[in-house]
């Protein structure tokens, strides 16, 4: 179950590169540091090159069903300082993500129950300045949550897509200091951690009847007779229906992947003989 | 990585996404209110966050959000084939909600719609309004306008959250040419009981045999507590439909729907229903291939069954015999004049 991290700058990796005790692979054109399961993508700043890298780790690294991908960064809150409940270090997940340059918003499907309170976060092209704290809804405001959820998206369904947010200003507009970037990630990632394991427990559904040495021997099986896709359906479609309703394993159909076929009527007659065995009624 | 998070879900709307237009209808406040722990996101249209790509259903099925709507058009629907007219000329349907609380391993909207959470659309009034025109404006005035409530949705279900059973059975005591039906599977009667029956309104029940209910039913009401529902209805003067719909070709279904009747006709007495509907599993050729490509896990979607025009359903053969059988059964005990069969 691979874990997909997108972050930034190098500096608010670091502190997830070093917990997670990851290694650069020099494989890849882009930053990209993984151990074992999690993979960790350091995209640079704005919303497109955080959509770029986050598109490229995604389409290179085989991925699973229960995948997840996480964009973790700090971003500006709107609240002033010291006017509200919301501080620097404050952590936060996404429950609505705007684009402003296109006013169009992105709704991550939270079904996981973490322990980080919830925000909007609209992603501006620019640093935000105080003075136009008012042109964005009420929340975070950063540069790259937009343009990574959409490219995301175009991969994971929803509920395996976060995106946390670290408060690092109330708009201000002096620039944060790295390694104060760093230290404010460094202080979020145990809740961030836990965010990630809960998203991981999501299960899609009930799993499919059919394991994956079943699968495969429906493959091989394919091969063996040229099954045409349509006939390959059908037939995985058949042995899902013996197995729920007769409540038992497959019957052995190894036979099937040895059997030579030469002609078209030759597969029809030996897919007649899967059918006769796998049917129920 | 840690391990926290094991089976940590949300609950059930543990989020309501309004529409900005839709925050000042009196529904959404009731319901802010209902659910005022709930965390709330404002959204500009309610299909950004329905009809978001890749969801999964059965995922969102164990944490289904609440979407307040405005429903901008549409507020009047004709049947479609797959169901039942009841020989009404003008048969419409409409929706109010879209899906369900309860999660039935046949139900069609697995494949119909791309979520599991609820919408509710809040604003009641415009389909009153559209109401009154369908009623004005229906094809045949000798007949009443004929309007199913409770469509993709279960409404009496969902009734202590969303009160429109008893703002449609209060709007059809008005109009004297409007006839509703309100489809439920659950048994909270009591929600209505404090109204007044009229014969503009049917509360239909949709009964299975018990085992069916406990194993592919989730979340609904056992039969038991449905036809204590069903009887209570009965003894205060409403018209009740009773519906074996959707027959499933379980094995030994015509013991279990053979005991479904002799249970149902045990507990009920069968003059005193309206009628009767009774269909086999059939759902549209495009519902039916998208809840397969989400359901690997139900024997229900799996085995022999055969397309004709845009419908799936069971071969012939086998659908003949249990609709006759069903016929057969019921008949004996409710007349066949009183008998809608889906064939």
């Amino acid at each position: 179950m691979p874990v997909f991290l997108a972050i930034a700058l190098h500096a608010e990796a670091r502190p997830a590169i070093e917990r997670f005790r990851l290694k650069q692979d020099a494989a890849f054109d882009l930053p990209v540091f993984r151990r074992d399961e999690v993979w960790l993508t350091v995209t640079g700043t704005g919303s497109m090159k955080s959509a770029i890298a986050t598109a490229s780790l995604l389409s290179r690294v085989e991925r699973d069903e229960d995948s997840v991908m996480f964009n973790l960064g700090i971003a500006g809150h709107t609240q002033k300082a010291d006017e509200g409940p919301v501080t620097v270090g404050d952590r936060f997940l996404a429950n609505k993500i705007t684009e402003q340059s296109t006013g169009r918003s992105f709704f991550p499907d939270l079904l996981a129950k973490t322990p980080l309170a919830e925000s909007v976060v609209t992603t501006v092209q620019q640093p935000l300045e105080r003075a136009d704290a008012g042109t964005v809804e009420p929340g975070l405001a950063d540069m790259e949550a937009a343009g990574f959820y959409q490219a995301a998206a175009t991969f994971l369904p929803p509920h395996r897509i976060g995106c946390v947010k670290v408060v690092s200003d109330h708009l201000e507009t002096r620039r944060i200091d790295k390694h104060r970037a760093g230290e404010l990630i460094a202080g979020a990632l145990d809740d961030f951690d836990a965010a990630v394991a809960a998203y991981r427990s999501v299960r899609d559904g009930a799993p499919d009847v059919l394991t994956d040495a079943d699968l495969q021997l429906v493959r091989d099986i394919r091969d063996r007779l040229r099954l045409t896709a349509s006939r390959h359906r059908i037939l995985t479609d058949l042995a899902r229906s013996y197995k729920l309703h007769t409540a038992s394993d497959l019957p052995d159909l190894t036979r099937f992947t040895h059997v030579s076929v030469k002609t078209r009527q030759e597969g029809d007659a030996q897919f007649e003989r899967l059918r006769g065995i796998l049917s129920v009624e | 990585m840690n391990g926290y998070g094991a089976s940590s879900r949300w609950s059930n709307f543990s989020h309501l996404y309004i529409e900005r237009g839709a925050n000042d209808y009196p529904l959404t406040r009731r319901i802010r209110e209902r659910f005022a722990k709930a965390r709330v996101v404002e959204i500009d249209d309610y299909k950004t966050v329905f009809a978001r790509p890749r969801q999964r259903f059965q995922a969102q099925k164990e944490s289904m959000k609440l979407i307040l709507a405005v429903k901008k058009d549409r507020f009047l629907y004709e049947g479609s084939g797959n169901s039942q007219d009841f020989s009404f000329k003008a048969f419409h349907y409409n929706t109010l909600m879209s899906n369900c609380v309860y999660n039935c391993d046949y139900c069609y909207l697995q494949g119909m719609y791309p979520s599991a959470n609820i919408v509710v659309f809040v604003n009641l009034e415009d389909y009153f309004t559209a109401t009154r025109e369908g009623i004005r404006d229906r094809s045949n005035p000798v007949q009443p306008f004929y309007l199913c409530v409770s469509y993709d949705t279960d409404l009496l279900a969902f009734e202590s959250v969303v009160p429109y059973c008893r703002a449609w059975i209060e709007f059809a005591r008005e109009e004297p040419d409007l006839l509703i039906e309100i489809r439920t599977k659950s048994a909270a009667y009591r929600a209505i009981r404090d109204l007044q029956p009229t014969d503009r309104a049917i509360l239909a029940w949709t009964l299975s045999p018990e085992p069916v209910a406990a194993r592919y039913e989730h979340g609904v009401p056992p039969l038991r507590r449905r036809l204590e529902a069903v009887r209570s209805a009965i003894d205060d003067g409403w018209p009740v439909r009773l519906c074996f719909d959707p027959v499933l070709a379980v094995p030994s279904w015509a013991s279990l729907y053979g005991g479904l009747v002799d249970e149902v006709v045990r507990k009920i007495d069968p003059a005193t229903v309206r009628d009767v509907t009774v269909g086999v599993f059939r759902l549209s050729k495009h519902h039916f291939q998208r809840m397969r490509r989400q359901r690997t896990d139900t024997p229900l979607l799996y085995g022999e069954f055969m397309q004709e025009d845009a419908t799936v359903t069971y071969p012939a053969e086998r659908r003949e015999e249990m609709t006759a059988f069903m016929r057969r059964r019921l008949g004996d005990h409710f007349g066949e004049e009183r008998i809608f069969a889906w064939t």
